[in-house]
């Protein structure tokens, strides 16, 4: 059984077809890049799996479950975190509330035991402490206590990560990890992706236009175009499909 | 601030620290003291309007300043806590207390009624939802009078109920110590409401509401259930304004639909971003602030003769209240407590505890990192 299952996945913003009925899987334990030219649907795609967009038809199965009956805020809670291609932090927290709030699926303190503070000691502790271990993982230590507003990007990056796999995700869904990062950070970005992948056992699913990264770091790689899609497969593959090459220079196969 | 000086590093809960906390808490003692001894009724009963407007505050900022959900209503929940307490009391043969719960699951189920169009509607659409409540509430009260009371009793508003000081405390029941009485109430109240708002913030539940304040998508997507946060968030702030509404009843023992208005809300907002708001300290800085400025203007406003001309006449004292919060709002926009911070941390900041590295790596590689950026103070949201 495959971790994720994407099975003819239609999304339609009006007369405009997002995604049209696009499927594809991925295997526990793997790296999948997902490409395609602008336009294609990549983003629409994770903002169904982490349900901000309800599609039109077809199914996401997630472990052999139906997520597309999970609500919205209990997705965390199945195993799916995400990263957000313009970041989506909480500029006011300081950046260890950052990750303890994406500890949020891990913790069950509610308004009347926060309020009468009824064991909620143990708890606390024991997300702040690994919230804090997160951000030591990323070098984030020593910004612990600052806010996340006026960080370098670069940083902030690697906050939603760390914010991400507070959640202790399954399947962590990372969109455009690599825009806005300079080349090194890049070659590094890809070098962590895949260390965190077998140190915290994640299945990464990942939208990049940052080909050399995409093709350096996947197992697999599926391409999209107009919502559908075009190629899926090892990522030399995938790289030589005439479909793939013509969707990206134009030409007419 | 550009400031030469090393600001002094506290480490949070270290000796210094527990230290600074005594001193506060000894200054904070000898404050209330000085409050009520040898204070005559007026007084003490300034204090105990003081204190209710910081429950207020301290109410708002739970859902502006935390949750970033404006109500330009909650002078409505005040309301019913307030004529809740006149009519059981009046005419229930109420228990004060009975009716303070009471009043505050009422005001907690209105609020989380009105909170539900908050679910679809931001900033200045929801403003303007509330500040319709805020409006219709005094023909509501009106009619309330009118049917229940007028038509009873006689009288036009709520009038003659009495909080009176149970008999374990040993206080009688005369003008002197049924104040005496009621600003000991409104103390507990203030810190009741400041600590649950506290412990609010501090644990999973406040993180949550200010990550929907902060950025409502991403909080979604880490697991936090938006509906019922900022319901719930609207339903116990309401319940709060509920208690600050009961106090002031309590105090002037008279209620009618005048009583609470659009611009009691004002008042409630700008105590809030006077002190500052999402600060924890804030309110309660910034309605006692607003109070006694107001009380100071009101009494001697009047009889400056260096006004010129025609300002000596008309409601001088709010016109200087208004330049005055808006020349302040200009001097410190994160309140009295946010320029308090600006100033202290370059004296001393505290510095909580440093997150240490991983326990299963054996040597720290030296961090690429600069050490030497400007020290926070603390939290950045306590």
């Amino acid at each position: 059984m495959s971790l994720l299952d994407v099975q003819n996945v239609s999304v339609r913003f009006g007369g405009i077809v997002a995604l049209d009925g696009l499927s594809f899987t991925i295997e526990a334990g793997q790296i999948c890049g997902l490409i395609g030219p602008n336009g294609a649907g990549k983003t629409t795609l994770f903002n169904v799996v982490s349900r901000i967009y309800q599609p039109f038809e077809g199914r996401v199965l997630f472990k052999g479950e139906d997520l597309l009956a999970v609500p919205a805020h209990a997705i965390a809670g199945h195993g799916v975190a995400r990263t957000f291609q313009n970041l989506a932090l909480f500029p006011t927290m300081t950046l260890l509330e950052n990750v303890m709030v994406g500890a949020h699926c891990q913790g069950s303190a509610g308004f009347v035991r926060s309020t009468l503070r009824l064991k909620t000691r143990r708890e606390e502790r024991r997300i702040r402490g690994e919230a804090g271990a997160l951000l030591a993982r990323l070098d984030l230590a020593d910004l612990a206590h600052r806010p996340a507003a006026g960080l370098p990007f670069g940083t902030l990056k690697r906050l939603e990560l760390a914010r991400a796999l507070a959640s202790k995700p399954d399947l962590l869904v990372m969109d455009e990890p690599a825009s806005g990062l300079t080349h090194g950070e890049v070659d590094e970005l890809g070098q962590l992706i895949k260390s965190i992948r077998s140190e915290f056992g994640l299945t990464v699913l990942l939208v990049e236009h940052h080909m050399a990264m995409v093709m350096g770091i996947s197992d697999k790689v599926v391409a999209m175009e107009f919502g559908r899609t075009i190629a899926e497969g090892l990522p030399a593959e995938v790289q030589n499909d005439p479909h793939v090459i013509a969707a990206y220079l134009g030409s007419d196969v | 601030m550009t400031s030469t000086l090393r600001a002094r590093q506290i480490r949070y809960g270290g000796s210094l620290h527990w230290i600074l906390r005594a001193i506060v808490a000894a200054v904070l003692v000898v404050l209330v003291w000085r409050m009520v001894s040898g204070a005559v009724p007026s007084s003490l009963g300034k204090y105990t309007e003081a204190m209710a407007l910081a429950i207020a505050a301290l109410s708002l900022n739970l859902l502006f300043g935390f949750n970033g959900q404006i109500s330009i209503g909650h002078s409505t929940f005040a309301g019913i806590s307030a004529f809740f307490l006149g009519y059981s009391i009046r005419f229930w043969d109420n228990i004060a207390f009975v009716s303070l719960v009471e009043a505050c699951v009422l005001c907690f189920l209105v609020g989380v009624v009105i909170g539900l169009p908050a679910l679809r509607l931001k900033g200045p659409y929801l403003a303007l939802v509330t500040l319709a409540i805020a409006y219709v509430w005094p023909t509501v009260a009106r009619q309330f009078i009118e049917r229940k009371v007028t038509a009873v009793t006689g009288e036009s508003a709520l009038t003659k109920f009495l909080v009176r000081p149970p008999s374990w405390t040993g206080l009688k029941n005369t003008r002197q110590d049924r104040a005496l009485y009621l600003f000991w109430v409104a103390l507990a109240l203030m810190v009741l409401c400041y600590v649950v708002v506290r412990n609010l913030r501090t644990s999973r539940v406040g993180r949550s509401l200010v990550a929907v304040r902060d950025n409502e998508t991403a909080a979604a997507v880490m697991g936090v259930n938006l509906a019922r946060t900022k319901v719930l968030t609207f339903g116990v702030s309401a319940a709060m304004a509920g208690v600050s509404g009961w106090l002031i009843a309590a105090e002037i023992g008279t209620v009618d639909e005048n009583s609470f208005t659009i611009l009691t809300s004002i008042k409630y907002i700008l105590a809030l971003i006077l002190g500052g708001a999402a600060t924890l300290t804030g309110p309660i800085v910034g309605a006692f602030a607003y109070f006694f400025a107001d009380d100071y203007l009101k009494r001697h406003a009047p009889h400056w003769n260096w006004l010129p001309g025609k300002f000596g006449d008309g409601p001088i004292a709010s016109f200087l209240l208004g330049v005055l919060v808006i020349g302040f709002v200009f001097i410190a926009p994160q309140g009295i407590v946010g320029l308090c911070r600006r100033i202290g941390r370059n004296i001393a900041t505290v510095v909580p505890e440093p997150i240490r590295g991983p326990t299963h790596e054996p040597a720290n590689e030296p961090n690429n990192l600069p050490n030497n950026l400007p020290n926070n103070l603390g939290e950045s949201t306590s």
